[in-house]
């Protein structure tokens, strides 16, 4: 006697199926993930004691963050800094990212040994080798060409030269976003490596009948990026622009973050530790819909 | 006619030269901005005390010496921190990835209700910063008593298990250690992308979906699979914040040698200087993985061109 039901007994015991090869992920997600990250909210509205059960938790509301935002001194402009800071670098990583995926996209003799190098800063920029850095040799580098260097009688004064060359009634804080700029190069270059990466397979998988019809229509090269490259990749633009903020604001050489871990770690103030984490992260998560909203509208999907 | 063709070649030649030129002296001058800081470090760490007081002696020492590297390896027990910490990233590599295609598989093949909130969540994780979880997940291990269920053993407090790998293989068969979230995306895109018939005549042929994961899908994600494996080990041998607060006593080498300290050098030579310590750590550290690098590097910019990970 088979049973009448709207759902298929094969697209049930699919379904059943696909629940359990995500299994693993969602008993991870909630033990520990959920669980940790409700903890830690949890943790920013409350002050903690030390028991020999454990640490111990008192509820008393807004206490951290009233701290937090208005007693800790450099704390709220330290957050704005940081978000600048995102402002200007997070666009230079990706038109950065993007170039040097289309010219790699290229042929040209040494393609494979200049990818190699190219993604080598995943390597040598993440954790224990970032930390073990000094790059006291780029920045030495970097401001003997800006002119803010206080040895050597030969520098190159940047904004100088270029106020000669454009002229000097431009605004100042456009001179301010380019040296703020070329300080990062080294910074935007090393943190690069998976963007160039997930770009450059974007531009791989477009497919050459598309350039070759175009070819055909009679297109310029110029057409041709803004009418297939850009669109056939902009997904990835999404992809990476939500890993690059990320990225960005998570990162260790963002003062904020190493201050909320000794906080934490040695100072053991894990509720204003909390409370403060929270604010920051949730102003990134804030920027990051917005980022996403915006570029959804822009994004070009063939198949969907 | 004739001329006007000529000149558009020419043309042609002029501006394609022109873009070589431009392109070929921008490649050179990022490699060098990239790969200068990793020889100023090698060439500081073969340098001998005398080199160092040298001022004219920049790049290329007059007295090269292995001296530091013996000092850094003699400290960290080089060796044997290596082979434990390669077996442990080993390890843990493989969990993830084995967790990573099976949870990318579901999303990608299988339509349940919730589908689309998993993957959500999947991202969320990559969202989540580090430092957020952090804190409260080195609670939960060190007072370790999911459901409380220790009660019975008579330990309130549960079992610390900070210091044991068991956090960490946790975390890595749940797909739910550093950046999983990512690999998770990108093996999914690379599974819609796979043609859907390899699995129907999979079917056909009576292989149960399991069966089919196992046999079918994993072996032809083979490039994608290595390229999951190469960031999932870099990740994992560089990762810093995790190991140190989990498991400070873990012998796993990025800890060890940040973290060498003065006494741990002095016991290994009495002449040292503090100056050059830094370049044979790092380079010692980066040393593996360069040579993991060298050989998967073939496979993955191929991986790139066959894998599909976009739409």
């Amino acid at each position: 006697m088979k049973k009448q039901s709207k759902i298929s007994s094969m697209q049930m015991r699919r379904a059943i199926s696909g629940y359990v090869f995500i299994s693993p992920f969602v008993i991870g997600f909630i033990f520990l993930m959920l669980m940790p990250f409700i903890l830690y909210i949890f943790m920013g509205f409350s002050e903690q004691t030390v028991g020999n059960g454990g640490i111990n938790f008192k509820l008393a509301g807004f206490n951290n963050y009233y701290q937090a935002i208005f007693e800790e001194t450099s704390f709220i402009t330290n957050v704005f800094s940081s978000i600048g800071d995102l402002l200007i670098t997070f666009p230079a990583i990706l038109l950065y990212s993007f170039f040097i995926a289309i010219i790699l996209n290229q042929k040209f003799p040494g393609r494979g040994f200049a990818r190699a190098i190219f993604f080598l800063p995943v390597l040598i920029a993440s954790g224990a080798a970032a930390a073990g850095q000094d790059d006291a040799l780029m920045s030495s580098a970097v401001s003997a060409v800006l002119g803010t260097s206080e040895e050597g009688a030969e520098t190159l004064n940047l904004t100088a030269v270029l106020m000669d060359m454009l002229g000097s009634s431009l605004d100042p804080s456009f001179f301010a976003v380019i040296e703020t700029l070329v300080n990062k190069i080294y910074d935007i270059a090393m943190s690069s490596g998976v963007q160039i990466l997930i770009f450059l397979a974007a531009l791989q998988s477009i497919s050459p009948s598309l350039y070759e019809a175009s070819a055909i229509e009679g297109a310029t090269g110029w057409e041709n990026f803004w009418k297939i490259t850009l669109p056939m990749v902009s997904p990835m633009i999404l992809v990476n622009s939500v890993y690059t903020i990320v990225d960005i604001m998570g990162s260790s050489s963002n003062g904020i973050v190493n201050n909320l871990y000794s906080l934490a770690m040695s100072e053991f103030e894990y509720g204003l530790s909390s409370a403060m984490g929270t604010i920051y992260f949730g102003l990134t998560i804030i920027i990051l819909g917005m980022v996403v909203l915006l570029m959804s509208k822009m994004v070009y999907y063939e198949n969907r | 006619m004739h001329s006007i063709t000529l000149k558009k070649i020419n043309k042609r030649y002029a501006s394609n030269f022109v873009w070589n030129l431009f392109r070929t002296v921008l490649i050179i001058g990022i490699a060098f901005m990239i790969l200068y800081p990793i020889f100023v470090k090698f060439s500081t760490a073969i340098k001998s005390p005398s080199d160092m007081l040298d001022s004219t002696v920049v790049f290329i020492p007059k007295d090269p010496t292995l001296d530091n590297f013996n000092l850094v390896i003699q400290a960290s027990n080089y060796f044997v921190s290596l082979l434990k910490s390669i077996v442990i990233t080993l390890l843990l590599s493989v969990l993830q990835i084995a967790s990573c295609t099976m949870v990318a598989y579901g999303l990608a093949r299988f339509k349940f209700p919730g589908r689309t909130f998993w993957f959500a969540m999947v991202i969320f994780t990559l969202v989540i910063p580090t430092q957020c979880i952090l804190l409260p997940l080195y609670m939960r291990f060190q007072f370790f008593n999911p459901f409380e269920l220790f009660k019975f053993w008579g330990q309130l407090s549960g079992v610390a298990l900070t210091n044991t790998m068991i956090p960490f293989v946790l975390l890595s068969s749940t797909a739910c250690a550093f950046k999983n979230g990512l690999y998770i995306y990108m093996l999914r895109q690379y599974y819609i992308n796979m043609p859907i018939v390899l699995e129907e005549a999979a079917y056909i042929d009576g292989c149960g979906p399991y069966k089919t994961f196992l046999k079918i899908m994993l072996p032809g994600s083979g490039p994608m699979i290595i390229t999951v494996f190469l960031f999932s080990f870099v990740w994992t041998w560089n990762d810093y914040y995790y190991t140190s607060i989990l498991a400070p006593e873990l012998p796993v080498l990025s800890r060890i040698l940040m973290n060498m300290n003065f006494e741990q050098l002095n016991s290994a030579s009495s002449d040292f200087n503090l100056a050059v310590v830094n370049a044979p750590k790092f380079l010692l550290l980066i040393l593996p993985l360069a040579i993991l690098y060298l050989f998967t590097q073939r496979f993955f910019t191929q991986s790139i061109e066959s894998s599909g990970i976009v739409g």
